[in-house]
């Protein structure tokens, strides 16, 4: 699992130190990886849209949820799931 | 005196007379064994013949032609054998397979249906003359083989080549256009990391799947 973020170096550290994330916490802050996804600005604040894409070994997008609010993100058990079906 | 001396040469001739069927005595067990020997050598032909038959001997000059010649007769086996060695095996078997042939053959054949009973006592004489030919073939013809053995080799190796159907269709990566919809090629990045250096989404292409998530400011 990999976690983009907009934000400058010290938010992602203060993300990663304060929640414990155990996964890799990357920080963008030109947006051009949000853009490349397309996913920047969606909600008109110039930051990146909350939004979750599945891969599969390939790099291939086989699922993805794009936030229409702040606060609009896949639940686990969902990302679980598309993750057991993307498996098989 | 010419009766005494005839006398004389009669008492010799009766000395002789008796010595006579003392030595024809031995003559007879002489012919006995000859007989035996006869019988022994139809077995030769039967336990000579395998032996020859897996080793190519007819390649081989000297030794061939003696275990060769009691099997004129029997043709398929040895044919089979001499196709492949051409050169030295037509001067080798005509020569020496018709005179012990035919000198062998009859006398084995006449005698062994006549003495049933003396099968016991032949096997100790047979077993002693056929040996001798057997092993004489089997040292002169291992030198032989090794050069039929290098010719078959060389038809084994073109097998192998041909089986080179090009078997490179390896390369079944997704041709999907790089984009942000389910099915593209999810656009490639390296980015810094909170925790020091970079990471790159190829680092885990081929591995699992991945979720990338774009998150803002506080969780």
């Amino acid at each position: 699992m990999l976690a983009i973020s907009v934000d400058d170096l010290d938010d992602a550290a203060w993300a990663v130190n304060e929640v414990g994330i155990p996964f890799p916490v990357l920080y963008d802050p030109s947006a051009e990886t949000p853009q490349a996804y397309d996913v920047f600005n969606r909600l008109g604040d110039g930051f990146a849209a909350p939004a979750t894409f599945i891969l599969d070994q390939d790099g291939v997008i086989q699922w993805r949820r794009i936030g229409r609010a702040i606060g609009d993100r896949p639940r686990v058990e969902t990302i679980i799931a598309r993750l057991s079906e993307v498996a098989e | 005196m010419l009766k005494v001396v005839l006398a004389g040469l009669v008492v010799v001739g009766v000395t002789v007379a008796c010595g006579g069927p003392d030595a024809t005595a031995p003559a007879a067990p002489t012919e006995v064994p000859t007989s035996s020997a006869e019988t022994p050598i139809a077995q030769p032909t039967a336990t000579g013949e395998p032996t020859e038959v897996p080793p190519t001997l007819q390649p081989t000059t000297a030794a061939d032609e003696t275990p060769e010649a009691p099997r004129t007769e029997e043709p398929t086996a040895e044919v089979t054998e001499r196709e492949p060695t051409p050169t030295s095996e037509p001067t080798p078997t005509p020569t020496a397979e018709p005179t012990p042939a035919s000198t062998m053959a009859t006398p084995t054949q006449q005698p062994t249906p006549t003495p049933e009973p003396a099968p016991t006592i032949t096997p100790a004489p047979t077993a002693t003359p056929e040996p001798t030919p057997t092993q004489q073939p089997t040292p002169t013809p291992e030198p032989t083989p090794a050069p039929t053995a290098t010719p078959a080799p060389t038809p084994t190796p073109r097998p192998t080549p041909t089986p080179v159907p090009t078997p490179t269709p390896a390369p079944t990566r997704p041709s999907a256009a790089v984009g942000s919809d389910v099915g593209n090629l999810a656009p490639s990045f390296t980015l810094p990391s909170a925790t020091g250096g970079e990471v790159s989404l190829e680092s885990y292409r081929g591995d699992r799947s991945l979720v990338v998530v774009f998150y803002r400011g506080f969780w």
